[in-house]
């Protein structure tokens, strides 16, 4: 039988699916606590049984440091309970990371980004994830919660690109709970000084589905630029619904350092782009058709740049 | 472990307590525990948006909800639109544009018309398609629906008419 709490606190949350965890060593048919946050995905995992009920529910939203968003000098601080439709309109994240605002937009409908949240969609560990990717090029890091020997909370830093191990898999370990989402601030033109007029930046995110709405990108591409005098002088780039995880182009990255965004330095990038990844055919679209979206929108997103 | 947990629903500014097992979907204690049906269910995963319901103002698929997540929490479901016999303005420009077919689809449109012009009063034709986006209408008469909220944006009603939501 399931069992449903709803703590007020991080070390209550933690203390919870801690103690459940340890039952469940001894009973090898429970599936012991399962956190809950939007629940758009788990309520229907539960209704479909792909998921098993829990002994125990336990629901974050009860916790306040859980959701909301807030800026110091260097990042932008997300709790993980924090709805998409809520970092989608917020004010913070449009101004300082104002691609995973776009990311969190552009998924699902209205009824669904009212409900799921910026955590559960990172812990759901879809190679989808739409804000993964947005995540993974503008250096979020996550921050895991857990209690040490004497029942004090702990916390270690994950970048967000090393955050998935396989689909629908993570590096959480049993007892952990993801507690924050930090991005840093981009810089802005205001930021870097007036006289700094050879430094562009460039931050884009397409998702490219057979529909506009309702839709689990078939690709989607993050690319943030950095460049000097039309030189890359930082790169990141990701991909989603391409491979087991949202996946880091580091070998694309790599081809694109230190270039001037020429015709040949771009279709470099997206010969390696399409050879980095490795995506399945499934009812969506075959691995084929996949990797060569992949480097369409890469290509014009980098065309864009040179032109921005 | 108990089997319940009693929760307390405000229900179209209703005050409701009932007792449920705690994966019971908001959808199923509207329609079976209270009667309300007008709140329809069609594929209780969240696709299609027939369950839509507003929670504490929110736009939300009913069916993805549990009802002990919403325990102390205001819901307003399609019955709780009209007042004293009067249609709410959303139904009145869905009657007057003719923006029903078979009205299966008909309650979770009109309340995500609601939930996007509470925040969006004035919307243009693209962000009302945005808006409608999680509700789906297999009669396929979206062009009347659209036509009904565009109706309501220009005619600069007070769409929330100081509804619960």
């Amino acid at each position: 039988m399931t069992d449903y709490l709803k703590p007020g606190t991080l070390i209550d949350a933690i203390d919870a699916i801690s103690k459940i965890d340890a039952i469940d060593a001894d009973e090898t048919q429970s599936v012991g606590a399962v956190t809950l946050a939007g629940g758009t995905d788990l309520v229907v995992q539960w209704r479909h049984k792909s998921a098993p009920l829990p002994d125990l529910i336990v629901d974050l939203k009860g916790i306040d440091e859980m959701a909301g968003i807030s800026v110091d000098s260097d990042m932008v601080r997300i709790g993980p309970c924090t709805t998409l439709a809520a970092i989608a309109r917020d004010p913070i994240v449009r101004d300082h990371c104002a691609i995973f605002a776009k990311a969190a937009s552009v998924v699902a409908c209205p009824q669904v980004r009212n409900r799921a949240t910026i955590g559960g969609n990172l812990c759901n560990a879809s190679p989808a994830a739409d804000t993964a990717v947005s995540l993974i090029i503008l250096d979020a890091e996550l921050e895991i919660a857990s209690l040490d020997d004497a029942g004090a909370l702990k916390t270690r830093s994950v970048p967000v690109h090393a955050f998935f191990t396989g689909p629908g898999e993570t590096v959480l370990r049993r007892g952990e709970l993801l507690s924050a989402i930090r991005v840093p601030r981009t810089q802005g033109a205001s930021d870097r000084g007036a006289d700094d007029q050879a430094a562009t930046t460039y931050r884009a995110f397409e998702k490219f589905g057979t529909r506009p709405s309702m839709e689990i990108a078939v690709v989607s591409v993050g690319v943030a630029l950095d460049l000097e005098w039309g030189k890359v002088v930082r790169v990141r780039t990701a991909f989603g619904s391409v491979a087991p995880v949202p996946h880091r182009g580091r070998k694309t990255e790599f081809c694109l350092e230190g270039s001037s965004l020429d015709d040949a330095a771009i279709e470099k990038a997206c010969a390696t782009a399409m050879g980095e990844v490795s995506p399945i055919s499934d009812v969506r679209a075959s691995a084929d058709y996949r990797k060569e979206l992949l480097g369409i929108l890469l290509r014009r997103m980098l065309q864009n740049a040179r032109h921005d | 472990m108990p089997d319940t947990i009693d929760i307390t629903l405000f229900v179209n500014d209703e005050r409701f307590a009932v007792r449920v097992p705690p994966v019971r979907p908001l959808a199923e204690v509207l329609r079976a525990d209270l009667g309300l049906t007008g709140t329809k269910v069609g594929c209780g995963e969240g696709e299609c948006g027939a369950c839509s319901v507003l929670l504490d103002g929110k736009l939300v698929n009913s069916c993805l909800v549990l009802a002990a997540e919403c325990d102390g929490a205001a819901v307003t479901t399609i019955e709780g639109l009209a007042r004293e016999g009067q249609l709410h303005p959303i139904q009145e420009a869905f009657v007057r544009n003719g923006a029903v077919q078979c009205g299966f689809c008909t309650p979770g449109m009109i309340l995500a018309a609601h939930g996007l012009l509470s925040e969006n009063p004035t919307p243009t034709e693209d962000e009302v398609r945005r808006g409608l986006e999680g509700n789906l209408c297999r009669c396929t008469g979206y062009r009347k629906i659209v036509d009904a909220v565009l109706d309501l944006a220009k005619s600069d009603l007070d769409v929330k008419g100081g509804q619960s939501g």
